[in-house]
């Protein structure tokens, strides 16, 4: 991607983000007042200022492509994105939805090693040690904390 | 007084009361460093321990898990980038910097030292003019904390120097999502869409550990990616300085200067009710960085930033007490917890403490720089082995942090809806990592938005819309030309980072 097309593609973003957040702050929130002000009053006022931040980096944006006229198009950015830490991303919104649905213990014991393997992990000691600390922070949190961990009807431990 | 120094410092000598300091300092040191574990939790869970001893070793062991739990945060946001409490999200600024540098060890002993000098000052401030301060603490009103929040709010452009416009669009965003949950004036709900998890708003914990821990494991997953691709060795590379460099003499003569000054200015805020650590370590940073002979250096592993983070930090733990000692009230949720304790033992809190019981309040008071000088021994050995963490498979640490963070996040409220919270601020935090957002305005953001706003209409409310309540209490006139300065000053000096 080249650097000017980012920096106009990351104000809109941005100005999208400030119109989406001024749109909730109207509609998600009830108008009342109290001495003037009402709940409503700052989120709107944070809103507006990330849509002012917004067109600011626009035109930082377009003065840039106009400076750089020619030498823009050459100069790339130097952002660039990786499929692989999005999937790992995946697997961690697997392991929480798993850990609704089954418990701690299956949703640790199935998609954390499935995240080692994928990193290329081979040496089986390592998921023994895995093991080793899934039951640990089990014990420590739902028996010593006595906070419990989400866990499924199976006799009421796992 | 010396008479009941002398006293105090009497009273503690004792076995149980340096066994029970030792057994707070561990919990305090254990709790504190893990994501998720608070302080809070480990004084809630001592407490009951308490109710059979006499109150001075029972203090202390609540005292002990108060001070090292406020210091151990450092150690897991230095080390892996993630805070082990809120208020060591500022630590992690230089912190984490300095591990990547191969300086773990030196970061570690910083923040350790800072911690026990700050704890130190602290103790003597409460010792000595506890009761001064306390009289000028109980003067904050609505429009003094939104003073104070916009001074702590201001820092957003110190950290922001590499680009101003994003560091602000990013504090925006923090104020925005520090606005869902209930008003807190009217009671309505706001930005909730419904749901009721939503509506008790979003915690700090799981967005902590989202925006700096997930956005991290993201980045390692990125780097053995790159690795593959090149063909390289994907195994962990175990940083040689971390056994190795460690902290020089001269290194901490240089930040003496930085430690003494955040010290104060964590005593100071500390010793205001309803502030609390975060504002404290991260205002110490400001003024650290904003007086710095090496400005350049921040945000890219400057110790100066480590010392003055922890010292604002842990000079809050004396401070925090000095509203709860001399006058009954709490200066933050653990304080509030500590003074049940006090109740529960049969003691009074506020001015009938110093009079009536002396010599324990005293005692509890000298066994605070105790528990201080603890902390610094057991942190020592404690390090030592958390240093190891560093040195563990990097797959297997991946695995590793992810339980940690999805339980520490789950904990808080025994929530799925915050592990889930924890992931969409990992993703931001990632989008924010890559497009050089930087982070640490959001976060300030989410601690210092509901305070401001708060306390902004509270103070309207009394002066029936008039803005002119800011202008006209003086602390607050002063809180908010000291931010204007800071703000300009701080402006000035990212235009000749930049320009260099």
């Amino acid at each position: 991607m080249k650097l000017y097309v980012e920096k106009f593609m990351l104000s809109l973003i941005i100005l999208f983000t400030g119109i989406v957040m001024h749109i909730f702050a109207i509609t998600q929130i009830q108008e009342a007042s109290l001495a003037g002000v009402s709940p409503r009053a700052v989120p709107i006022m944070v809103s507006r200022g990330v849509i002012i931040m917004a067109l600011i980096m626009l035109i930082q944006a377009i003065v840039f492509y106009q400076k750089e006229r020619g030498e823009a198009d050459h100069v790339r950015s130097s952002v660039v994105f990786h499929r692989f830490p999005f999937t790992i991303f995946l697997l961690m919104v697997a392991y929480a939805v798993v850990m609704v649905f089954a418990g701690y213990f299956i949703a640790s014991l199935t998609i954390l090693p499935l995240i080692m393997f994928i990193l290329k992990e081979r040496n089986y000691k390592n998921y023994l040690i895995l093991l080793a600390i899934v039951v640990l922070v089990y014990l420590i949190m739902d028996v010593v904390l006595n906070i419990p961990l989400p866990k499924i009807g199976l006799f009421g431990i796992i | 007084m010396l008479t009941n120094i002398l006293s105090g410092f009497i009273g503690i000598l004792s076995l149980k009361v340096f066994a029970m300091m030792n057994l707070g300092v561990l919990a305090g040191l254990i709790f504190g460093s893990i994501p998720g574990l608070t302080v809070l939790m480990a004084i809630v869970l001592l407490l009951p321990i308490t109710f059979g001893m006499d109150p001075l070793a029972g203090m202390i062991l609540l005292l002990g898990a108060y001070c090292a739990g406020n210091y151990a945060g450092s150690i897991t946001a230095i080390l892996i980038n993630t805070p082990g409490t809120p208020a060591a999200a500022a630590t992690l600024i230089e912190g984490y910097p300095l591990t990547k540098k191969g300086k773990a060890v030196k970061a570690l002993n910083m923040a350790l030292i800072a911690s026990v000098i700050a704890g130190l000052i602290s103790t003597v401030v409460l010792l000595f003019v506890a009761p001064i301060i306390a009289t000028f603490a109980v003067k904050f009103g609505p429009a003094e904390f939104f003073a104070l929040a916009i001074f702590g709010l201001s820092i957003i452009i110190s950290v922001s120097s590499k680009n101003l416009l994003k560091g602000l669009v990013s504090g925006l965003i923090g104020i925005y999502i520090s606005m869902i949950g209930i008003d807190p004036i009217m009671g309505t709900a706001r930005l909730s869409f419904g749901s009721y998890n939503m509506m008790s708003g979003i915690n700090l914990v799981p967005a902590l550990v989202g925006v700096f821990s997930i956005s991290e494991l993201m980045n390692i997953c990125e780097d053995f990616w790159k690795k593959w691709k090149n063909h390289e060795d994907d195994s962990f590379e175990i940083s040689n300085a971390i056994e190795g460099e460690k902290l020089t003499r001269g290194e901490l003569l240089d930040c003496m200067k930085t430690i003494i000054k955040s010290s104060f200015i964590g005593t100071f805020i500390g010793a205001v009710p309803g502030t609390g650590a975060i504002l404290s370590s991260f205002a110490s940073y400001n003024e650290a960085k904003r007086s710095s002979k090496h400005p350049e250096e921040f945000g890219h592993g400057a110790l100066e930033g480590v010392a003055a983070t922890e010292a604002g930090n842990n000079g809050i733990t004396g401070a925090t007490l000095i509203p709860m000692m001399t006058l009954g009230i709490p200066g933050d949720v653990v304080t509030a917890v500590m003074m049940g304790a006090l109740i529960m033992h049969g003691l009074p809190v506020g001015p009938a403490l110093f009079s009536d019981h002396a010599p324990l309040t005293y005692a509890i008071i000298i066994g605070l720089f105790f528990v201080n000088i603890i902390m610094f021994l057991q942190a020592k050995v404690y390090i030592k082995l958390f240093v190891k963490i560093r040195n563990i498979n990097k797959k297997l640490f991946v695995a590793l942090l992810l339980i940690f963070c999805a339980v520490g996040a789950f904990a808080v409220n025994s929530s799925m809806f915050d592990v889930f919270a924890m992931l969409v601020f990992g993703i931001v935090g990632y989008f924010f990592l890559k497009f050089d957002f930087p982070l640490v305005p959001m976060v300030l953001a989410l601690v210092l938005g509901p305070l401001a706003e708060t306390s902004f209409r509270q103070a309207l409310i009394i002066s029936r819309g008039s803005l002119m309540i800011f202008i006209q209490k003086p602390i607050s006139l002063v809180f908010l030309l000291i931010s204007a300065i800071s703000l300009v000053i701080s402006v000035i000096q990212a235009r000749k980072l930049q320009n260099r």
